[in-house]
């Protein structure tokens, strides 16, 4: 039996395939294309091939993030607020409350010992709190993305960053540069201006131990240790590569669905219109935004 | 002779007056180094002769002489140099009500910002409300837009003139908008209706801090966007009501400097 999940970001799209048996088989990450359906069938494709397997080779598939709706070779899809949470229980059983913070949003998610989404908050109309304030920031500074958590880790005098706005912070940036400030220090005041950010979005929904950073950003090592100062608890690391965690919670999802719904996909296919309905109030039923 | 100088984040604005008469002005970019932009701008106005005019001696004679400076704006707080600090919204008031005695309220937007304030009779201010917490409704998100555009933006006037078609812009955020404009681009969007759609959100977008404010006439736009004619009229449908504008509209706050500078004994 095969599961797949496929994940498409703004910035980049995963793939997971699982099964039963050896848990994640195989796992994918590219950078996003314009058209989501195109991302979506690229990485799978290629999360197909390390496993030298085919579309036929999938029992079920889930699709989450932009244009999950749209995906043809997926039976059903989730919100990837659901798959974070399945996900990232998944790798820690212990983990209660979810910082996602992706490409060009930010979600703090809370979930029951079950895996199963409790609330959330999230914030897609500000690019601050996000991985594209970072972004931004990296361009200004002149370092590639990757290199900017690292590069940050060796500061030893973070430079207070006043500023929320993405645009106004890359000002910023470039004063302090002009003001001959240690690019090190710049990005140790950047990470905890994000870390801060991110803390007004947790606050609304509270903190319940233990804690993880899911996402892109959480490859950000800096960024990681700032949030375990702002919010005094410690970030505990998943087993599994952070960036994949929407992905794996809609293989998981996947492996669920084709479990309960016995294995004649012809019934399976499609959502219905109850169930969309019933997915949307799930998601409505949380305090959104 | 007084030196009014506004150092903004993006440009940098010195007039030199006599008594009340703007005598000449010049405008350089701040390059993120306030101090620099200062000296360059001393320079351009071309009030010190020779080498003195651009090094920090040039400028102390000229003080000697009895001359004196006042700035304002962003960088007025970064520099450490002989000269009278003044606040932005004081240089505002004063520079908008020596452009037009009848002058009521000024509306003045920035690269990082936006300004709005009332005046009594007398021309002292009654309220006032700013916006620097986002580039949404300031300069630099048209900045921004254009760049992603690849228009200038002193073209973008005369682009936003071909508009033909509504479109909505839906995110807010200055960053975010970047993406979306992209988008519309690759949908085969034209840019003329991208940027007047982009116009149209950022002129709501600033004159939303005027509801909580009372606006008087005359009302008076100060800043280099009041340059664009096209989204000056934007501005007037948006706030429903008359608008002046003075050319050049940017020099404003240095104006206001210069004069609240004068009143100063040396």
């Amino acid at each position: 039996m095969i599961f797949a999940g496929v994940d498409v970001g703004s910035l980049s799209a995963e793939a997971v395939l699982v099964n039963e048996d050896a848990g994640i088989l195989a796992h994918e990450i590219i950078v996003a294309k314009p058209n989501p359906v195109v991302s979506a069938s690229l990485v799978m494709d290629s999360a197909l091939k390390q496993q030298g397997l085919s579309y036929d080779d999938i029992d079920y598939c889930v699709s989450t993030g932009y244009g999950r709706e749209r995906i043809p070779f997926a039976q059903h899809n989730i919100s990837e607020i659901s798959c974070h949470g399945k996900g990232a229980h998944w790798s820690v059983p212990s983990i209660r409350t979810i910082i996602d913070v992706g490409g060009q949003d930010c979600k703090v998610i809370r979930v029951d010992a079950e895996g199963s989404l409790k609330d959330f908050v999230m914030n897609d109309k500000c690019a601050a709190g996000t991985g594209r304030f970072l972004e931004g920031i990296a361009s200004t500074l002149g370092v590639d993305i990757s290199e900017l958590g690292t590069l940050s880790l060796g500061g030893e005098d973070p430079v207070p960053v006043s500023s929320i706005c993405t645009v106004f912070t890359q000002f910023d940036v470039l004063c302090f540069l002009a003001e001959g400030k240690r690019p090190e220090d710049i990005g140790m005041g950047v990470a905890e201006a994000l870390a801060t950010r991110i803390m007004r979005l947790i606050r609304r929904v509270g903190i319940e131990e233990n804690l993880c950073i899911t996402g892109g950003v959480a490859k950000n090592k800096s960024v990681v240790k700032s949030l375990q100062k702002v919010t005094g608890h410690r970030i505990t690391e998943l087993s599994v590569d952070s960036q994949i965690v929407g992905a794996l919670g809609a293989a998981l999802f996947a492996m669920e669905r084709f479990n309960s719904r016995g294995r004649d996909r012809t019934n399976s296919g499609k959502p219905t219109e109850k169930q969309k309905e019933a997915n949307e109030w799930n998601a409505c039923n949380c305090r959104g935004r | 002779m007084i030196i009014g100088c506004d150092i903004g984040t993006a440009y940098t604005k010195a007039v030199l007056m006599e008594g009340n008469s703007l005598e000449k002005y010049a405008v350089v970019p701040t390059e993120a180094n306030p101090a620099m932009a200062m000296r360059r701008v001393i320079e351009a106005l071309g009030v010190m002769a020779g080498d003195d005019s651009s090094n920090a001696a040039g400028t102390r004679k000229f003080l000697e002489n009895g001359h004196r400076i006042g700035v304002t704006g962003w960088g007025q707080s970064k520099l450490s140099s002989d000269h009278y600090g003044i606040n932005l919204l004081n240089s505002v008031a004063k520079g908008a009500l020596w452009a037009f005695p009848s002058c009521r309220s000024v509306l003045n937007i920035g690269a990082q910002g936006c300004l709005l304030l009332s005046l009594n009779d007398a021309g002292r201010v009654l309220e006032y409300r700013v916006n620097d917490k986002c580039a949404t409704g300031s300069g630099r998100f048209l900045e921004v837009i254009s760049g992603a555009l690849e228009i200038g933006i002193e073209d973008i006037s005369d682009v936003v003139k071909s508009a033909d078609k509504q479109l909505t812009i839906t995110s807010q955020c200055a960053v975010f908008s970047e993406s979306e404009v992209v988008g519309l681009v690759n949908e085969s969007e034209t840019v003329a209706n991208i940027m007047a759609a982009i116009l149209g959100g950022l002129a709501s977008s600033i004159v939303s801090i005027s509801r909580r404010i009372r606006i008087k006439d005359d009302l008076v736009v100060a800043g280099g966007l009041a340059k664009n004619r096209s989204f000056m009229d934007m501005i007037r449908d948006t706030i429903g009501r008359e608008i002046k504008v003075f050319d050049p509209p940017d020099i404003i706050a240095a104006i206001g400097a210069a004069l609240a500078t004068k009143g100063v004994s040396a």
